[in-house]
């Protein structure tokens, strides 16, 4: 307040402009549905304002999240067949034998898979060739010729085929930065270079390529490989769901690595239709199954014989893609 | 005549705390990470991204590079639309977003992102949400290209950070994320999923005041 008696002039002028703001603020907020008491209290909480006195704010937590990931929708199962060529350095690997045989349902309803191997030596019947191991399907006609073979086999229908080879495989793996398995059984075998003690371990290229050739020494010889490849194909599932999870750009880098690598009849856009189903589909809800065989011989040559069992699986994984009740399990 | 003008300032005083009474926040807009610094109370929202960072990966070495400017373009317009209309604009806190926002979904998944509009949105925070300032935005788009070089699909990641003010609770933050993935459905660049999204509204850690932290006081949208 200055001095010089003109205090009491400004003081009622402030008076006026206070008792105008008030009454303003009482109108404006009338006519906004509120009450003076909530704006005066529009930094408390409501219980202070109902009750006029004043309490500390409270804490504010609101949340909203939400997940879709765009899977495959449907009930009828989708079917790949997963092929390993033994296809050398510069041959072509469409016109080799198939030395990796895995048929792979899917159950889009429920999310859940079944990866089916089929022993390279099965002595099934081949289109137009006759009866021989079911590998050299490949060789005499392309994956479409083993395809045939397989319907032909199973009564399944095979949507899409994939094929690689085994530098493809290793540049796979490596691009991936390797894959994490628990080895079932001591595997030491000079001529697929396995070196591997029981328990958890990882795998570069070079030492998964090596894990799914091993034979010699695995139980079931060629039977004991072709699920040890369905376990190289569970560990890259868990891989992929991991990487996902934190990143979904992870399904693209998955289709960069191994675009190069293999030969299918997939688009692009199913082939991430596919990469995002299996984000979706837990290891634990995919069997790892081979079809029910036993070794023999005809002419002497060593083949597998598929058991009379085979054919309820085959069944079973037509109906939704998943084998519910393997033989013996 | 001083009694006047005081009364005038009173009135352009009030006429600011109208504003803000209303649940009209401050700046809500970003661009590039730097806020718009839109007027108070404005009924459109400017909120953009901004130039989105674009990662191109190439299916096969023997890709061609392809252009996307124009799926890239309609990509950050529907994540402006989405996230201007669900974060920033004051507007549309409690309407939420405009019909035609939710058009940016493909048609199989529309009725389902409506339902989880929460994690694009401000949510039931919009209710008593009285003002928000975008702070920073980053929008990411990944394309997967196929051999000819052609964009099939797409990654886009959106990070939205802002400060304001909640009705009865003071200082809050607000991050909002989303990762989304767009194909060309019928010519035009959707979203088909939306692995992650989220909204969350937090009291800052300063809450006004020294206040003791109550438990369960917030709203769950």
């Amino acid at each position: 307040v200055s001095p010089g008696g003109r205090a009491p002039r400004r003081g009622w002028a402030a008076g006026v402009a206070l008792a105008t703001v008030a009454l303003l603020i009482v109108v404006v907020i009338r006519a906004e549905g509120g009450t003076p008491a909530s704006a005066a209290s529009a930094n408390a909480s409501p219980a202070a304002a109902a009750s006029g006195t004043a309490e500390p704010f409270q804490i504010y937590a609101a949340h909203g999240s939400a997940s879709l990931v765009p899977a495959l929708q449907g009930r009828r199962p989708l079917f790949i067949l997963s092929l390993g060529s033994d296809a050398r350095p510069g041959q072509e690997i469409t016109r080799q034998r198939s030395d990796s045989i895995h048929l792979i349902g899917i159950d889009p309803a429920t999310h859940r898979a079944t990866i089916l191997g089929f022993p390279r030596d099965s002595y099934v019947s081949i289109p137009g060739h006759g009866t021989n191991k079911i590998n050299s399907a490949m060789s005499a006609g392309g994956p479409q010729l083993l395809i045939d073979t397989i319907e032909r086999l199973t009564g399944i229908h095979v949507d899409f085929w994939m094929l690689t080879s085994f530098p493809g495989i290793v540049n796979m793996v490596n691009r991936i930065g390797g894959l994490d398995v628990v080895v079932p059984y001591p595997m030491h075998d000079s001529f697929s270079h396995a070196n591997f003690n029981p328990g958890r371990t990882h795998l570069n290229g070079k030492r998964a390529l090596a894990f799914a050739r091993d034979r010699h020494d695995v139980p079931g010889g060629d039977l004991g490989r072709s699920h040890d490849q369905g376990i190289l194909l569970l560990a890259a599932l868990a891989k992929f769901r991991k990487g996902f999870s934190r990143d979904p750009a992870t399904a693209f880098t998955w289709i960069q690595a191994g675009w190069n690598e293999v030969k299918t009849n997939l688009p692009v856009a199913t082939l991430l239709e596919l990469a995002l189903t299996a984000s979706q589909i837990r290891p634990a809800d995919v069997n790892n199954l081979v079809v029910p065989a036993s070794g023999g011989s005809v002419g002497g040559l060593s083949v597998v014989f598929l058991q009379s069992s085979a054919n309820a699986e085959f069944a079973d994984m037509r109906a939704d893609g998943v084998v519910d009740h393997p033989p013996g399990g | 005549v001083l009694a006047l003008g005081l009364i005038v300032a009173a009135v352009a005083v009030t006429a600011g705390a109208l504003a803000l009474t209303r649940g009209g926040g401050s700046a809500t807009g970003a661009n590039g990470g730097a806020p718009a610094g839109e007027a108070v109370g404005s009924a459109q929202s400017s909120f953009a991204f901004g130039a989105p960072k674009v990662v191109l990966v190439r299916i096969s070495t023997k890709s061609q590079t392809g252009d996307v400017s124009a799926p890239a373009a309609q990509i950050a317009a529907s994540l402006d639309a989405l996230y201007g209309q669900g974060i920033a604009d004051q507007a549309r806190w409690r309407s939420g977003p405009a019909t035609n926002v939710w058009n940016a979904f493909a048609p199989s998944i529309r009725d389902r992102a409506r339902a989880d509009r929460t994690a694009f949105t401000v949510g039931k925070t919009g209710a008593s949400l009285q003002s928000l300032e975008i702070s920073s935005s980053r929008l990411t788009i990944r394309f997967l290209l196929d051999e000819k070089g052609r964009a099939t699909s797409a990654i886009a990641t959106a990070l939205v950070t802002g400060a304001g003010t909640v009705k009865g609770s003071g200082p809050v933050t607000l991050e909002a994320s989303g990762r989304f993935f767009f194909e060309p459905v019928n010519g035009a660049w959707l979203i088909t999923g939306y692995p992650d999204a989220s909204v969350n509204v937090n009291s800052s850690s300063n809450t006004g005041g020294g206040a003791a932290p109550t438990s369960g006081a917030g709203a769950s949208p």
